[in-house]
C-alpha cells in the first residue's frame, strides 16, 4: 500500500535571535528536528509520541506547511511539500495549540463558519458540515455562544471540530487531549476511534503513552529530534520482550539511583517522582537475577522501598529503555 | 490573491469591530466630536469670536497670509482660521484609527493564538494583511469622511458669510480627504503591523503609535501661530511625499509579516 503521508530525512533547525548586548544579538540555531524517516499509511491512526521538546510539534508544523523545513521532503496525500501547499492545505484537518486558535468574540459558529469559508467551501454545503459537527460533538447548546464564555474543555472541543470543517482525508492532532479532563479525553478519543472507522487517517500527538496504546495502530516514538523508535505498538512493546521491566516505589535517594544505574545487567533505569512519591523504572534483561543485587545497590544508599513489582511491558517503558529517560522529563531547549 | 478568502478576512475583522465597543469608540467618537464640537462652539456663540484675545500683531500675521483676507472682516478671519484649525485634526484620525484598528487585530490573534491555525488554512499570508489592511482603513477613512460631511453641512449653518464658507469649501480639503486620508490611514496600518509584530499590549501599541500625530500636530500648531498657510500644493506635495513613505512601510509591513517570521519570531 502507497502511504499517505512520507516524510523523508526531515530537519528543521530554528534560528532564533538572541541580544546579548544592548545593541547587538547572535542567532542561536536549535535543531528541532534531525533527519526524520517514516511512512503514514492510509486508514490507520498515528502516534507520534515523545516528551515536551521532542520536535512533534515542529514535525506537525512543517507536515501542516506552516514551516519551511531546512532539509529534507515530504508528500501529504500525493501532494509534495513546499510546491502543493493549498493541496495539502485543504487535504489535511488540524488542531494546533490545543483550545487556543479560536476568534474569542465571535460564536462557536461563526467559528466554524469562519474556517469553512476559508477552504472555500460553498455556504450550503459549509452550513451541513458545521451542523454535522455540531450534532456529533453535541455542542448545540453553547454553539451560538461567544467561544469567551465556553469552559476549557469546551474550547478544546470546538477546536477540534474546527479541524473537521473542511472534512480532509488527513486529520492532524496536536495533543488534542492535554488539557481535558479524563472523561472529556476518554470521549474525544472515541470520536477519534469512530472518525478513523470512517476512513480518515489521523497523526495523534501524546506524550502520554497510555493514550497512544488505546488509540493508535502505529506509532514512533521521537526524542530530541529523532525518531528513536518506529512500528505497530505491539512491534514497539515486542522491541523489549526479551527485557524485563521492574518498578521500585518509595524514597529514593540519587546516589541510589546512580547505584542502581551502574548495575551490570541493567539495560537502563529512570526515576520519576509523583505526588511525592518516586518511582524508579528498569528496564533489565533478567530482572530476576538482578533483584538481590537491586535491592542492596537501593537499601545501601538510604532508599526507602515501599514496593517492588515487575510490571507488563508498556510503551513509556520502551522510551526508557532507549532513552534512558523518563517521558515526564522537558526537554526543550530554551 | 483569492477574492473569497480576501472577502472572508474582511468580513470576520468587522465582525469583530462591530462586537468590540470599545473600538467602535475609537472609530467613531473622535470624528463627530470634531464635527459636532467646532459647530455647537459657533452656533452657542452666534458666529461671534468676540473675546478673541489676539494681538493685533496675531492677527496682522493671518491678514499677510493671503491677499484674499483683506476683505475680512476680523471676526470672519478668525472663524475661517478655526474651521482650518478643525480639519487639520481631521488628519490625525486616518493617522490614529487604522493603527489602532490593526494593532488591536494583529495583538488579538497573538494572545488567541489564532495566527497558525489560520495560515494552516489555504490563506495566503498577503491576503491576511491586505485583509487586515482593508479592515482598518476602510471604517476610519469612512469615519474622517462622515465627519468632514457633518462639518461642512453645520458650516454653512454657522458660517458668518457665504465667503467664509467658501473658505472652508476650499478644494484643498477635497485634495486632502480624498489623497491624504486614505494614504495617511496606510501609513497609519504599516505601522501599526510593525509594532504589533513586536507588542503584546495594545495600550502599548497605542503609546507609540501617538507619535504619529507629532507631525499633524506641529502642522496645526505652525498654522494657528500664523507661520504657514495651507493651500492645494501643501496638500498635494504632502500627499506625494505621505505616498512615497507608504510604498517604503509597506514594504517593511510585509517583510514583518511572513510566515516563517510569524511562526518563529513574534513573540
Ligand atoms: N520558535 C522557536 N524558536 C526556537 N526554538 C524553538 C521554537 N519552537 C520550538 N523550539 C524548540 O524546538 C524543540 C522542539 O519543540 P516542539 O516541536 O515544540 O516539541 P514538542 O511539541 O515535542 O514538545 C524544543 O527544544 C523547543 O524549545
Ligand atoms: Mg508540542
Amino acid at each position: 500500500m502507497e502511504p499517505i503521508i512520507q516524510v523523508r530525512d526531515l530537519t528543521k533547525v530554528y534560528q532564533s535571535k538572541e541580544r546579548s548586548g544592548l545593541l547587538s544579538s547572535r542567532v542561536k540555531n536549535v535543531d528541532a528536528l534531525k533527519g526524520i524517516t517514516l511512512d503514514i499509511f492510509p486508514g490507520e491512526v498515528f502516534g507520534l509520541l515523545g516528551p515536551n521538546g521532542a520536535g512533534k510539534t515542529t514535525l506537525i508544523k512543517c507536515l501542516t506547511t506552516l514551516l519551511l523545513p531546512t532539509r529534507g521532503a515530504a508528500w501529504i496525500n500525493g501532494y509534495q511539500l513546499e510546491r502543493d501547499e493549498n493541496a495539502i492545505r485543504a487535504s489535511i484537518g488540524c488542531m494546533l495549540m490545543g483550545d487556543r486558535g479560536l476568534y474569542w468574540k465571535l460564536t462557536g459558529r461563526e467559528n466554524l463558519d469562519f474556517f469553512g469559508a476559508l477552504y472555500q467551501i460553498p455556504p450550503a454545503p459549509r452550513k451541513k458540515q458545521a451542523d454535522k459537527i455540531i450534532e456529533m460533538l453535541n455542542l448545540g447548546d453553547i454553539v451560538d455562544r461567544t467561544v469567551e464564555t465556553y469552559s476549557s474543555g469546551q474550547k478544546m472541543k470546538l477546536a477540534f471540530g474546527k479541524a473537521l470543517i473542511n472534512d480532509a482525508p488527513v486529520l492532524i492532532l496536536d495533543e488534542p487531549t492535554n488539557t481535558l479532563d479524563l472523561p472529556s479525553a476518554r470521549e474525544l478519543r472515541t470520536v477519534v476511534h469512530d472518525l478513523n472507522e470512517q476512513g480518515r487517517t489521523v497523526v495523534y500527538t501524546t506524550h502520554q503513552m497510555s493514550e497512544a496504546e488505546e488509540l493508535c495502530d502505529r506509532g514512533a516514538s521521537i526524542d530530541r529530534g529523532e525518531v528513536i523508535a518506529l512500528g505497530t505498538i505491539p512491534e514497539l512493546k515486542a522491541s523489549l520482550n526479551r527485557e524485563g521491566v521492574t518498578k521500585v516505589e518509595g524514597v529514593i535517594p540519587a546516589t541510589a539511583f546512580r547505584a542502581v544505574r551502574a548495575l551490570d545487567g541493567v539495560a537502563s533505569a529512570a526515576l520519576s517522582s509523583k505526588d511525592g512519591a518516586q518511582e524508579l523504572v528498569i528496564v533489565a534483561p533478567n530482572p530476576r537475577a538482578i533483584l538481590p543485587q537491586l535491592i542492596h545497590a537501593l537499601m545501601d544508599n538510604g532508599a526507602v522501598l515501599e514496593q517492588i513489582s515487575p510490571t507488563e511491558v508498556t510503551l513509556e517503558d520502551v522510551f526508557i529503555a532507549k532513552t534512558g529517560r523518563t517521558l515526564a522529563e522537558d526537554t526543550r531547549v530554551k | 490573491m483569492n477574492l473569497t478568502r480576501l472577502q472572508t478576512i474582511i468580513q470576520r475583522e468587522l465582525l469583530e469591530i462591530r462586537k468590540n465597543r470599545l473600538l467602535l469608540f475609537t472609530i467613531f467618537l473622535p470624528p463627530l466630536l470634531l464635527a459636532f464640537l467646532p459647530i455647537g462652539l459657533f452656533a452657542a456663540m452666534g458666529g461671534q469670536m468676540g473675546n478673541t484675545n489676539m494681538n493685533a500683531d496675531q492677527i496682522a500675521r493671518y491678514y499677510s497670509l493671503s491677499p484674499a483676507f483683506k476683505d475680512f472682516s476680523p471676526n470672519e478671519l478668525m472663524q475661517l482660521i478655526v474651521f482650518q484649525q478643525f480639519l487639520v485634526l481631521y488628519l490625525v484620525m486616518p493617522l490614529i484609527i487604522p493603527m489602532t484598528v490593526a494593532a488591536f487585530s494583529i495583538i488579538g490573534e497573538k494572545d488567541a493564538h489564532s495566527l497558525e491555525p489560520l495560515l494552516a488554512t489555504p490563506i495566503r499570508t498577503g491576503e491576511l494583511l491586505l485583509g487586515k489592511a482593508i479592515a482598518a482603513v476602510v471604517p476610519a477613512v469612512l469615519a474622517t469622511w462622515l465627519a468632514y460631511a457633518i462639518f461642512i453641512v453645520g458650516g454653512r449653518v454657522v458660517a458668518l458669510s457665504d465667503r467664509v464658507f467658501a473658505g472652508l469649501l476650499n478644494p484643498m480639503w477635497l485634495v486632502a480627504m480624498i489623497a491624504l486620508t486614505p494614504l495617511l490611514s496606510l501609513l497609519s496600518v504599516s505601522i501599526g503591523v510593525m509594532i504589533s509584530s513586536r507588542v503584546n499590549d495594545t495600550r502599548v501599541a497605542q503609546q507609540i503609535g501617538g507619535m504619529l500625530v507629532i507631525p499633524a500636530v506641529v502642522l496645526g500648531l505652525a498654522q494657528t501661530a500664523g507661520f504657514i498657510l495651507l493651500n492645494a500644493f501643501t496638500f498635494i506635495a504632502g500627499s506625494l511625499i505621505v505616498a512615497l513613505i507608504d510604498a517604503g512601510l509597506l514594504y517593511l509591513a510585509t517583510q514583518v509579516f511572513q510566515r516563517e517570521k510569524i511562526l518563529t519570531q513574534w513573540k
